[in-house]
């Protein structure tokens, strides 16, 4: 008979979890069933070595303008480093942000580069791109493509994320859960695809979300340009954004409080494949600046469950979980500190929460991909993670026009 | 067979039952149809708010439910369905969200009975007793080529979900032993083991959550296809009923239907959630969530939508985006051309009459062009075809082909059109393949069917 050790950890983690589900009182309807006014897919690749497609639907019996924004953490794009000394530091590589007369370390390099583009579907119009070649405004061969010059562009190497804003026909946000989309990650060698559904934020109500002056003489005011925030009085210009309000009352419904993923222990073996399996879960924050300020950086914990109902780890919670923009981190990542591998994790199957601690600055977002490594080539699915509960307060950051 | 009632909801493990219904008539195109016939506070806290922060008015496959279903399952391990590229399983994973505490008397009341429903959707040929079959591809056996005749049947049986505990079994082995099926220990001495205060001489017998009288069983055959079906019931009423707890909402699944292609072991994975239909509940403010909204549940039945719901309403509508089948694929050279395949099953079945849904689907189908097609098909309980398949056997004049469309993507939207209580709303996955490689994701929904679907449990 298996004897089972009581954790003394274990309420206090209750306590945790149970705090951080009692939290959200108000719906979220983040979802992945239904069509909505914002689409995020987390994990879009373009390396050479994987291709993803991008499907983009209007769902509406109406026109829907779309403004998309690709949010890039390749070497492709420049970085910044972390550091202030000096301050905004161009980098490709953590090595940049060394002094190499001094060999003080500035920070670490920071690479979240956003780039923006629009199209518009005609009513009910299904559109596909392929990230790393993106699709040409003149390219009307495969069905009608209204973009903007020059539409999609392309992304020969790209890791990061893409967020898809449904607006009105002059850029400007607007709720009209029209879109819905779908990711289909492919191995361009050997074809392996992973398909997930772009994950929908529901706008509370159909009216636009126009951009104000944020900060300066004008603050909160309406405005359309940046010069509109600039001072009359007083020294200090304001910019012209617009600001997204994912509260769950008055613009968009809000982020989950947690996330919660079924998966292997990391290694385990598929009990009917026989295949060693790995998990990479990818998390993208739901508060952004996308208008060229600081990227968001946040902080999450994971809680850890195997199939004896054992929290993993000394505490069931893993170390606090920093990230900048992007996080990709596979379930035997040092980061965690704890043990998802299958000789400590106990058991082969787990579940697993992913909690934003309660100081951070965002919400989450994310999916999960697996890797089945059996045969000549690692075969991998990815899957929506659940949702739980309500968490007000996110913003995402818009320029003005869009 | 007629069963026990007491032993249906409080089977034992290894415990399970099967029930048959003869074929009626059926319509098949020629690639793959098969159709048949016929207050822990703590505890509640965490659930409570799990529904409380998000009951969707639609069915979801990222939430906690109270019922989920798993619209496709396949075992065939043997690769002999025309329709498998390889030696096929489906790993099923089933989670319960009920946080887990330091108290022994509230992790056993966080404990949570999915009751479960295979629903065996496959055929077999007339000209070989027991060979399964989707279509009369399957059956050319020797030197005849039988006639594939529909079937249905189901089998219950029951998990029991400790609090915060994930499960997973593959479909054709089931799960016999499950994990925590740890008895009591006495308060005087935590070596002692018990079950009761008897054996442990005047002190208490401090029982723990575990699974005890749970039993998955393999799918009754191989190779098998359909669906499963498992809904929340609340182990501590006696019997147990469908429940309605503020922790009513507390289920998650997935689903990875698993292919070994060949020899060298080359694998393809495709993984899926599963659908969840929430119990309808009110969330006071600062109280656990009331979850006795609607019609009762203890009877067995389970109104879903329409008035005085109990459960959330199916949708009115599915949304499939997809690629056209025999596109080329945009990205990979030579890896092959695009293909979806496409799983429907009704929202309602009576499992105690063995009266499954029949539900028409009707397809309005979008290409890029903006240009509209239409076509539609009967789901009698279960339905999976290529989607160049829906509406003729000859796909490359489908309305789902890419050289009729002449696009890559593609917007269906899926209506279902029924008469009974068990033949309205349709709930469904999609699996995209290029050339042999394929994943699974879910369908969108729209708008709720303003008619109820009733799912009946003996």
């Amino acid at each position: 008979m298996r004897v089972l050790k009581q954790n003394p950890w274990l309420p206090s983690l209750g306590v945790l979890l149970a705090a951080v589900v009692a939290g959200g009182v108000a719906r979220a309807d983040v979802t992945t069933d239904e069509p909505g006014s914002i689409v995020i897919f987390p994990k879009v690749i373009s390396d050479g070595t994987r291709d993803t497609l991008i499907q983009l639907t209007n769902t509406s019996t109406s026109a829907a303008h779309v403004h998309c924004v690709y949010i890039d953490t390749s070497t492709a794009s420049p970085g910044t480093c972390s550091g202030t000394t000096p301050p905004a530091e161009r980098c490709s590589i953590d090595a940049d942000c060394v002094d190499p007369a001094t060999g003080n370390q500035n920070g670490v390099c920071i690479i979240c580069q956003e780039s923006d583009f629009d199209f518009s579907l005609t009513p009910l119009q299904p559109t596909v791109w392929r990230v790393s070649t993106g699709r040409d405004s003149s390219d009307q061969s495969n069905g009608i493509f209204l973009s903007q010059p020059p539409g999609v562009p392309p992304k020969p190497l790209f890791l990061g994320e893409l967020k898809c804003f449904q607006t009105d026909i002059d850029g400007v946000p607007t709720g009209g859960n029209a879109l819905k989309g779908e990711a289909t990650l492919e191995n361009i060698d050997n074809g392996q695809i992973s398909e997930y559904n772009g994950i929908a934020i529901k706008a509370v109500n159909t009216t636009t979300v126009s951009p104000v002056c944020v900060g300066g003489q004008f603050d909160t005011l309406p405005c359309r340009t940046d010069t509109n925030c600039v001072h009359t009085t007083g020294t200090t210009d304001g910019v012209c954004r617009t600001i997204l309000l994912l509260d769950n009352t008055t613009q968009y419904n809000a982020c989950p409080t947690q996330l919660v993923v079924n998966h292997y222990s990391e290694g385990a073996e598929d009990p009917f494949t026989g295949a060693d399996v790995h998990s990479e879960l990818t998390l993208v924050p739901c508060t952004e600046d996308l208008a060229g300020a600081t990227a968001t950086s946040t902080t999450v914990r994971f809680a850890g469950f195997n199939e004896f109902e054992q929290p993993v780890g000394l505490t069931g919670l893993s170390k606090i979980v920093p990230f900048t923009c992007w996080l990709n981190i596979g379930l035997d990542d040092p980061r965690l500190t704890f043990g998802f591998d299958r000789s400590t994790f106990g058991s082969t199957f787990g579940k697993t929460r992913v909690l934003p601690t309660s100081n951070s600055m965002s919400g989450v977002l994310g999916v999960l991909e697996e890797f089945h490594q059996g045969g000549t080539r690692d075969a991998t699915a990815a899957v929506n993670l659940h949702v739980i509960g309500a968490r007000p307060g996110d913003t995402i950051t818009l320029p003005s026009g869009n | 067979m007629k069963l026990d009632k007491f032993r249906i909801r409080f089977g034992g493990v290894g415990e399970w039952n099967e029930r048959r219904w003869a074929m009626q008539k059926t319509r098949r195109v020629a690639s793959a149809v098969a159709g048949c016939g016929v207050a822990l506070a703590l505890g509640v806290l965490g659930t409570v708010s799990a529904a409380h922060a998000a009951q969707p008015v639609l069915p979801t496959s990222d939430k906690p439910a109270a019922i989920l279903v798993w619209p496709k399952v396949v075992v065939d391990t043997s690769d002999n369905l025309s329709t498998s590229t390889g030696s096929t399983d489906t790993l099923i994973q089933l989670s319960s969200v009920v946080p887990t505490t330091g108290s022994a008397t509230l992790n056993i009341a966080g404990v949570k009975q999915a009751h479960c429903f295979y629903v065996n959707a496959t055929g077999h040929c007339s000209n070989g007793a027991g060979t399964g079959c989707l279509s009369s591809d399957d059956c050319a056996i020797g030197t005849t080529i039988g006639v594939c005749t529909p079937g249905w049947s189901e089998t219950d049986f029951d998990v029991r979900l400790t609090p915060e505990q994930p499960l997973a079994w593959l479909a054709s082995d089931g799960l016999r032993n499950l994990p925590l099926s740890k008895p009591g220990f006495c308060s005087n001495n935590g070596a002692i083991v018990c079950n009761s205060d008897n054996q442990c001489g005047g002190f208490t017998c401090v029982l723990q959550a575990s699974n005890a009288g749970s039993g998955v069983p393999p799918t009754p055959e191989d190779p098998f296809v359909g669906s499963l079906t498992c809904i929340q019931f609340d182990p501590t009423t006696n019997p147990a009923d469908p429940d309605t707890t503020p922790s009513a909402n507390s289920l998650i699944g997935n689903a990875s239907i698993e292919v070994v292609l060949n020899p060298d072991g080359d694998l393809d994975i495709q993984k899926y959630n599963a659908i969840g239909i929430q119990k309808l509940c009110t969330f006071p403010p600062s109280a656990p969530a009331v979850c006795t909204l609607g019609a009762s549940t203890s009877g067995g039945i389970l109104q879903l939508g329409g008035g005085n719901a109990a459960y959330q309403g199916c949708p009115a509508r599915l949304v499939l985006n997809h690629f056209f089948d025999g596109a080329e694929d945009p990205i990979g050279a030579g890896n092959g051309l695009t293909s979806t395949d496409l799983t429907l099953v009704p929202c309602g079945n009576n499992f105690l009459t063995q009266t499954p849904g029949q539900v028409t689907a009707q397809f309005l189908v979008f290409n890029e062009f903006e240009q509209r097609f239409s076509t539609s098909t009967n789901v009698n309980c279960f339905y999976e075809s290529e989607i160049s398949n829906i509406d003729t056997p000859d796909s490359g004049r489908s309305i789902f082909s890419f050289n009729v469309a002449g696009t890559l993507a593609g917007q269906t939207i899926i209506r279902g059109v029924g008469s009974s209580s068990t033949g309205n709303g349709l709930l469904g996955v999609a699996r995209v393949f290029i050339g042999d490689n394929g994943a699974a994701y879910n369908l969108n929904e729209r708008g709720t069917s303003t008619t109820p679907d009733i799912i009946t449990v003996p």
